[in-house]
């Protein structure tokens, strides 16, 4: 199978200006192929979200590679990265940033901003999107009027809306309650069984995954099931 | 998806950010707007201001003119009685008549009753040499001012003199001399002078006139007739302020030629001139006027100017401060929007075009409504009705285009800072902050 990620040694280690410097990331390997769903676990601070902001091409690691479907993404240049993210990897936060004053329709659309998308085609497929995650009957509710679990669906159906290659969820069930969180990751599961790469980064070591790896101290070892 | 719903969709939703924004603009050009109608305002006022005062000389000059009619009418006219045979050429070329009249014509005029006649001054005047001081002069000989019968109120109870003459007989022993001759001999009143061998106390030295008067020596008339062998000769009967119609020199002629008809009459001291002299004067006066007027809303003008000077960048300045924190503010409240829209992939000049479209956009609304209001007080301020026509010709489009101009390029900047520094955030410390 191709590897739609692949990070190769990759280390990061921030230094905070007066304070001691903390590796977040120590040569760390990592691959993720297409149909995986893979799980990465760690306790808050371990450097989970520097996992995953670098993966997805939005923090340069000190060394290593970061490469997304064979692209050395860190090669590229800001705008041509910026246009390669949108058109390849998805993103899914614990916060779930949904636009406060747009509804759930115009969030889960707002990828088209990034690329010169058909307005109909995009919002065929929005509407395709919301319907597959079960929130068709709020299509015009601004956020503030959905549940939490509802809130993450929608932001999920915005990282699918480009048809992503990677999906990369940082605690997407951190805020959710358990019948929610087993609706999001199954959401997670079956995109990964479309042909999806699926990479989660979570505390919660519950979660099913087909290979799941723990973070401490900046290194990865693989978590026996 | 287009950045203009993001834009349209946020202003409604932080409507009071953005109304206060709004307000900024609209202050800040408003100051612009109405200070600059205030000055046209102010302009056009003081162009009418000035044309009405010009209307209101012009009337002014005409009802002075008829006044001076009047006036002059009332005062009458100052004419000398000369001899029929004078010639005023050989007047004008000897400065005194070469013919003489009677003395008792003037005690004829006197008993008369002619009623346009007021005051008789008979005189005896000839070019002569001063011997002793080698001295052209004019000699006048006077008795004094001769009684007219009819103005019995003025006169002594035996009728002989005016109670209050205007001239009076120049004393027995004593001479009155021009300015001239006085400064040419150092005399002042009181001094003892020697003229054809007699001597004269100076009774008074008259004052600068600029005329021939400045060498004239006046003296009793019996001696001037004495000196110039002409006895009971004179040579000149004034009659001052003739009271008459405007057109009166003819009837006054007509009366003293009825009783002298070898006389002729002229006019000496023109009325004309005396009219045109007043309203020169009072037109210089209205002129002077209109002058300080000009000069008094200039002052304003420029006192206005200079506020506006102060006021607008002040203003602006302020305002643009004010704009640029209010989207300072607006960047921070909207981080978490900034980072996921660089995490899905939107460019760096996507989000300075949402941030700075905005601002634009703030500026094009606010400077229609600061147009509106500050064209509207400016021209309320400056004394235009609001049902004038000259109130709506303030709403001219090189001031609204001017407006617009200034308000994009004072949002552009107060804009672009936090525009880019939204654009630059990094979205992972963004993101990471979670």
């Amino acid at each position: 199978m191709t590897d739609i990620l692949d990070f190769q040694t990759v280390s990061k280690t921030y230094r905070p200006r007066g304070r001691s410097s903390v590796a977040a990331l120590d040569q760390v390997s990592l691959a993720v192929t297409a149909g995986q769903f893979k799980v990465v676990c760690g306790h808050s601070g371990s450097g989970k979200s520097t996992l995953l902001l670098s993966a997805g091409g939005l923090q340069k690691p000190d060394a290593g590679k970061v490469l997304v479907k064979g692209t050395d993404i860190y090669h590229l240049s800001p705008e041509k990265r910026a246009r390669f993210r949108a058109e390849t990897i998805g993103f899914v936060f614990q916060q779930f940033h949904l636009i406060p004053y747009l509804n759930i329709l115009e969030n889960v659309m707002t990828p088209a901003l990034a690329l010169a998308m058909d307005r109909s085609e995009v919002e065929q497929r929005a509407r395709e999107m919301i319907e597959w995650l079960g929130l068709a009957h709020r299509l015009d509710h601004p956020p503030s009027e959905l549940s939490i679990g509802e809130r993450q669906r929608v932001a999920l159906a915005r990282a699918l809306l480009n048809q992503p290659a990677l999906l990369l969820a940082d605690e997407p069930t951190g805020n959710l309650d358990e019948q929610n969180s087993e609706i999001v990751i199954q959401h997670l599961r079956d995109f990964a069984a479309r042909g999806g790469a699926v990479l989660i980064a979570t505390h919660d070591t519950r979660i099913e995954a087909d290979e799941k790896l723990m973070l401490e101290n900046g290194r990865l070892r693989p978590v026996a099931s | 998806m287009k950045p203009w719903l993001l834009i349209k969709n946020e202003i409604g939703y932080r409507k009071v950010g953005f109304g206060i924004g709004l307000a900024c603009v609209a202050i800040a050009i408003g100051s612009l707007s109405g200070s600059i109608t205030l000055l046209q305002a102010h302009e056009a006022r003081t162009e009418e201001i000035l044309a009405q005062r010009e209307r209101e000389t012009r009337e002014e000059m005409e009802r002075l003119e008829n006044d001076y009619r009047r006036i002059m009418r009332n005062l009458g006219h100052n004419v000398m009685i000369l001899h029929a045979d004078q010639s005023r050429a050989a007047l004008r070329a000897a400065g005194h008549p070469d013919t003489y009249l009677p003395e008792a014509y003037v005690h004829r005029l006197g008993q008369g009753y002619i009623e346009t006649l007021n005051h008789l001054l008979p005189v005896l005047q000839e070019r002569t040499t001063w011997p002793e001081r080698e001295l052209d002069i004019i000699l006048m000989g006077t008795p004094g001012q001769v009684p007219v019968a009819h103005l019995t109120r003025f006169l002594t109870e035996d009728g002989e003199a005016y109670r209050n003459p205007i001239i009076s007989p120049i004393p027995e022993g004593k001479i009155e001399i021009g300015h001239a001759i006085a400064q040419e001999l150092g005399l002042r009143p009181g001094d003892t002078v020697t003229l054809k061998g007699e001597p004269f106390e100076v009774h008074r030295v008259n004052a600068a006139q600029g005329s021939e008067e400045d060498i004239m020596v006046w003296c009793n008339l019996d001696v001037a007739q004495r000196w110039l062998d002409r006895e009971g000769l004179i040579n000149i009967i004034f009659a001052l302020e003739c009271v008459c119609d405007i057109d009166g020199l003819g009837a006054i002629t007509e009366e003293i030629s009825a009783l002298l008809p070898d006389v002729q009459v002229l006019e000496f001291s023109s009325r004309v001139i005396a009219r045109g002299e007043a309203r020169q004067r009072a037109e210089q006066e209205a002129r002077r006027a209109i002058a300080a007027e000009i000069a008094h809303r200039a002052q304003i003008g420029d006192e206005l100017r200079t506020f506006a000077t102060i006021l607008i960048p002040v203003v602006l300045l302020a305002s643009g401060l004010w704009i640029f924190f209010l989207i300072l503010g607006n960047v921070r409240e909207r981080e978490s929007e900034i980072g996921i829209l660089r995490a899905i992939g939107v460019k760096e000049s996507v989000i300075v075009s949402i941030f700075l479209s905005k601002a634009l956009f703030m500026g094009l609304v606010g400077a229609v409504i600061g147009y509106c209001i500050g064209v509207a007080a400016g021209a309320l301020r400056g004394g235009a009705g609001l049902f004038d026509a000259r109130f709506w010709a303030f709403f001219n489009p090189a001031l609204l285009l001017i407006s617009l101009l200034v308000a994009l390029i004072l949002c552009a900047l107060a804009g672009w800072i936090p525009a880019m520094w939204a654009a630059q955030r990094d979205p992972a410390d963004i993101l990471r902050g979670e």
